[in-house]
């Protein structure tokens, strides 16, 4: 499979003004994205996330290794015009309006003034934010000011997109349409690389993750491989009476010589607060 | 090379780094302060200095040299250097326009933000002028001082009036305050000038208001605090903090001794390729003595303020290149 994103060796040693090393966030890593993946980078504070997503958008520079992005630097325009990029703190000109600033992004990616302003009025109905479009952003809150920067990252269709922590400040809701977001865009053959501290996000949208510790590359692969206990086995059976559930529970430790743990599934809290506030039904306990 | 897509992105980049300089409550705050001088000060004038409106377009070039060039810096210092740092140039790099073309388009962003700047102060000495010339008639030259009324009332009130619009905006339209006022002040000027125009006996002083050199010598002080805009810029790639506006100031100071300086050692004249020369821009020394002022003289300060600005975007250009953005 064609691979979008190509790091091989990546090294990234901050230095200060008399070019001291001062830390190496990044510390020889290796790894591939391959076209229509979602890439999910993880790791602690620190540990190098944001700077490796920085050495592949070209915005920094690397100490030694090498970055390829469509199988060319970085720094490359006709790269750069295949990217889409929403920062990990949305950094907007605080006296634009969210069309303003959506269509000043389109501008930037060379746009004309008539296709901006239909790609503003798209987005801005994508991303929820009819009502506040004639608002200066510097007024918005951090989960509006979010929709914006996904709006920008998305202006020119990019073929990839980066996402740095892509549901910070967000609700459960907006959390929602982003991660179905990622996934309609991934399903149309947009690859995307993100990060985030919260790992149900990551692990809902993601095919693949690494685990970045340190500056160096602790873990990676496929969720599933990465994940699932090969050493035991659940089922799931609806319509199931507490006795019947005894009574299989009996067969199976008669069956296998140990006591088998026996559970309702559970639905995640997101899925749950997503069907109160939408369905309107009220749940207590 | 220079591709539609590419002036769009030129365009945008500008135009917001404009939006930005004029968006600052500080912005705002020196046009004020400078239309405000330009009006006043041959008000409080107890006697001559010279020929009649000479305080007045003196005065004009000196706002535009002083509260222009505080403005012209510290909006490009704003605009480049605080964005870099704030991750904001960031979301503007990871677009298709190089870093060189970033740098150029936010200085052109700040340069025509600054000719907004020049033209409120350019039609306010001009008002002033005509005020002084129409005051010396009615009053006679006998060594008193005097000014029109309208006109003052006009270009003034029309400052003050410009303010409360912006108050008006803020409060019940939502508009943003330094933005609107600036925009505001900026009109107000030459429409106050127009209407002094209407007024008996003011259209006659224009030519003895506005003798030959004064628009020479603000396009000259224009050139000059434009070429510190691009240096500004240039330094503020790489320079944080203090550093940038504290080498300005020394620049600045260097600017203004460089006549004597090339005077004690011509071999400095090297220096002009990138320090402005007041002795090459400033024709205010002309402008007070009405002496005839050829179009050519003008020829001479904007190719030096177009060396200095290509000499500084290149100097940014190689900075900002390598360095990393965050």
């Amino acid at each position: 499979m064609e691979n979008v994103i190509s790091i091989r060796s990546l090294k990234k040693t901050f230095r200060d003004f008399w070019l001291r090393p001062t830390v190496t966030a990044v510390d020889g890593i290796d790894f591939d994205v391959a076209k229509g993946e979602v890439f999910g980078l993880l790791g602690p504070n620190g540990s190098g996330k944001s700077t490796t997503i920085k050495l592949i958008l070209g915005l920094l520079s690397p100490s030694a290794g090498k970055v390829e992005v469509f199988g060319s630097s970085p720094r490359s325009l006709k790269v750069k015009s295949r990217l889409g990029y929403l920062p990990e703190l949305s950094h907007l000109h605080p006296f634009l309006t969210a069309r303003e600033a959506i269509r000043y992004y389109a501008g930037l990616s060379g746009m004309s003034s008539a296709d901006s302003a239909r790609r503003a009025e798209e987005l801005i109905a994508q991303v929820g934010l009819e009502s506040a479009a004639d608002r200066p952003v510097g007024g918005y809150s951090k989960g509006m000011a979010r929709r914006v920067g996904l709006a920008a990252a998305l202006v020119a269709k990019p073929e990839l997109l980066v996402l740095d922590e892509p549901t910070s400040g967000l609700d459960p809701i907006g959390t929602r349409e982003v991660k179905e977001l990622v996934r309609s865009l991934a399903k149309s053959g947009v690859t995307v690389l993100m990060t985030s501290h919260l790992l149900g996000d990551v692990a809902d949208v993601c095919d693949r993750i690494l685990i970045l510790a340190k500056g160096k590359v602790a873990a990676q692969g496929r969720l599933d491989d990465l994940l699932s206990r090969r050493d035991a086995t659940s089922f799931t059976l609806p319509g199931v009476t507490p006795e019947d559930a005894a009574a299989a529970a009996a067969l199976l430790k008669e069956r296998f010589g140990r006591d088998p743990e026996v559970s309702h599934p559970r639905i995640s809290l997101e899925q749950f607060f997503v069907d109160t506030v939408k369905g309107g039904t009220s749940a207590t306990s | 090379m220079f591709s539609l897509a590419k002036l769009r992105a030129v365009r945008a980049l500008a135009g917001a780094a404009r939006r930005e300089a004029t968006a600052d409550p500080a912005s705002a705050l020196l046009l004020m302060t400078a239309v405000a001088a330009v009006h006043l000060a041959p008000a409080f004038q107890f006697h001559r200095l010279g020929e009649p409106g000479r305080l007045a377009r003196d005065g004009g070039l000196s706002a535009l040299l002083v509260f222009g060039g505080v403005f012209a810096a510290v909006s490009a210092i704003r605009t480049v250097g605080r964005e870099i740092e704030s991750g904001v140039a960031a979301a503007a790099l990871v677009r298709p326009i190089s870093r060189t073309m970033f740098l150029a388009a936010k200085t052109l962003g700040v340069v025509s933000a600054f000719a907004r700047f020049a033209l409120a102060i350019v039609f306010a000495a001009a008002l002033s002028s005509v005020s002084c010339v129409v005051g010396s008639r009615i009053e006679g030259d006998d060594g008193t001082a005097c000014v029109s009324a309208f006109c003052l009332l006009f270009g003034f009130g029309g400052e003050m009036l410009a303010i409360a619009g912006a108050a008006f905006a803020h409060r019940f339209m939502r508009r943003g305050f330094p933005s609107t006022c600036f925009a505001l002040i900026m009109w107000s000027q030459p429409v106050a000038f127009g209407l002094a125009m209407l007024l008996p006996g003011h259209a006659d002083a224009v030519g003895e208001a506005l003798v030959g050199p004064f628009l020479l010598a603000a396009a000259s002080v224009f050139a000059a605090v434009s070429s510190f805009a691009c240096a500004a810029a240039a330094l503020s790639t790489r320079l944080k903090g203090a550093a940038a506006p504290a080498a300005l100031a020394f620049m600045a100071a260097l600017s203004l001794l460089m006549p004597a300086l090339v005077k004690a050692l011509p071999a400095l004249a090297a220096l002009r390729a990138a320090v402005p020369d007041f002795g090459v821009f400033w024709l205010a020394d002309a402008v007070s003595k009405s002496a005839p002022a050829p179009w050519g003289a003008a020829a001479l300060p904007v190719a030096a303020a177009l060396a200095v600005s290509a000499f500084w975007i290149s100097v940014g250009a190689i900075m900002i290149s390598n360095r990393d953005v965050s």
